[in-house]
């Protein structure tokens, strides 16, 4: 088992994680429990006992642990990426959906507003719209990382640097 | 207030209603209200006052009746279209959230039931647009609209249409 610390990768920084590594695994596990969808080398990971974290850790606090096995980097390869990756189609159907009922709702509840008898029809609730919309996004972006947080044993450091 | 029949337009009969008329609106409304499947050129709308009316009636030609006042017409004209077309892009909005959510929910579902580390949740038992919005009155949309247009023409069915 190899812990990996990861941080926040700065712009200039000249980091990038190495394609196909254990590093950018670490990377992609954070910005996954981290439920931001961020782009790939936003974060960077190192080995504990790397230099390099030693060195990060002086700049900017560590963001993230993360636990890697064989075993668990297997079930990463095999089943969690493909899992996020529908759980994103997901989120982008909700978004989209969400967009195409908001848009219609407001030209219905306009029409009756703007009409001269047909006031006393009921509106659609935008809020409860929002509110139903704001629920699929939970339920759908929860599962997963928090399964993932588990089986990589992440750990989060509140007082890091954003 | 003027109140007309509405009967079925004979194949052979040359009498169309003027554009723009009261009687051609009438036909639109009864159209809309019958569910009627052709045009509303395929209607005729007479006053009810007439013999042709009453001939219609003894005949059990009529399909319905529909009563109209200068305001409910202007009504239909302005603002029945608006409110109609906003219902049906309202649920065809609705009909491409569902399948776009069904798609990708399908697919997620697929996903977590083939895995060995997530078995046991199935994301579309949480997640489905068919319950929310039908708690939020969506599904009424259509059947309030119309009461609202039956009660505002006094729409009568007189002879139900055969199939």
């Amino acid at each position: 088992m190899t812990k990996y610390l990861v941080f926040k990768n700065q712009p200039d920084s000249g980091h990038v994680n190495e394609p196909g590594s254990r590093q950018e695994m670490a990377s992609e596990i954070a910005n996954v429990v981290s439920q931001d969808r961020m782009p790939a080398n936003y974060y960077i990971a190192f080995p504990i006992d790397h230099p390099s974290t030693t060195l990060e850790s002086l700049k900017g606090l560590a963001m993230y642990a993360v636990e890697i096995t064989d075993e668990t980097a297997e079930i990463w390869g095999n089943e969690i990426q493909e899992m996020v990756r529908k759980a994103h189609m997901v989120d982008d159907a909700v978004s989209e959906a969400s967009g195409g009922i908001y848009q219609a709702m407001m030209d219905y509840n306009n029409s009756i507003q703007a009409s001269n008898n047909f006031q006393g029809l009921t509106e659609l609730s935008i809020k409860a719209l929002d509110r139903m919309f704001e629920y699929f996004e939970l339920e759908s972006s929860y599962e997963v990382p928090t399964k993932v947080e588990e089986i990589f044993s992440v750990e989060y450091f509140e007082d890091h640097h954003v | 207030m003027s109140k007309y029949l509405v009967i079925p337009r004979r194949a052979d009969s040359p009498m169309t209603h003027a554009q723009g008329s009261t009687e051609e609106s009438v036909c639109e409304i009864a159209k809309n209200l019958l569910h009627y499947p052709g045009p509303s050129d395929y209607l005729m709308a007479i006053p009810a006052d007439t013999k042709v009316a009453t001939f219609a009636l003894v005949k059990d030609d009529a399909l319905c009746s529909i009563e109209v006042t200068k305001k409910t017409l202007d009504t239909w004209r302005k603002d029945v279209t608006n409110i109609r077309d906003a219902i049906d892009s309202f649920q065809s909005a609705r009909a491409h959230a569902e399948n776009l959510l069904d798609q990708a929910l399908g697919d997620l579902d697929e996903a977590y039931e083939n895995s060995t580390g997530f078995q046991g949740y199935t994301p579309s038992d949480d997640i489905s647009v068919y319950g929310a919005l039908e708690e939020m009155g969506a599904n009424d949309l259509d059947y309030t609209f119309q009461r609202s247009l039956q009660e505002m023409y006094k729409f009568q069915v007189l002879r139900r249409q055969t199939a």
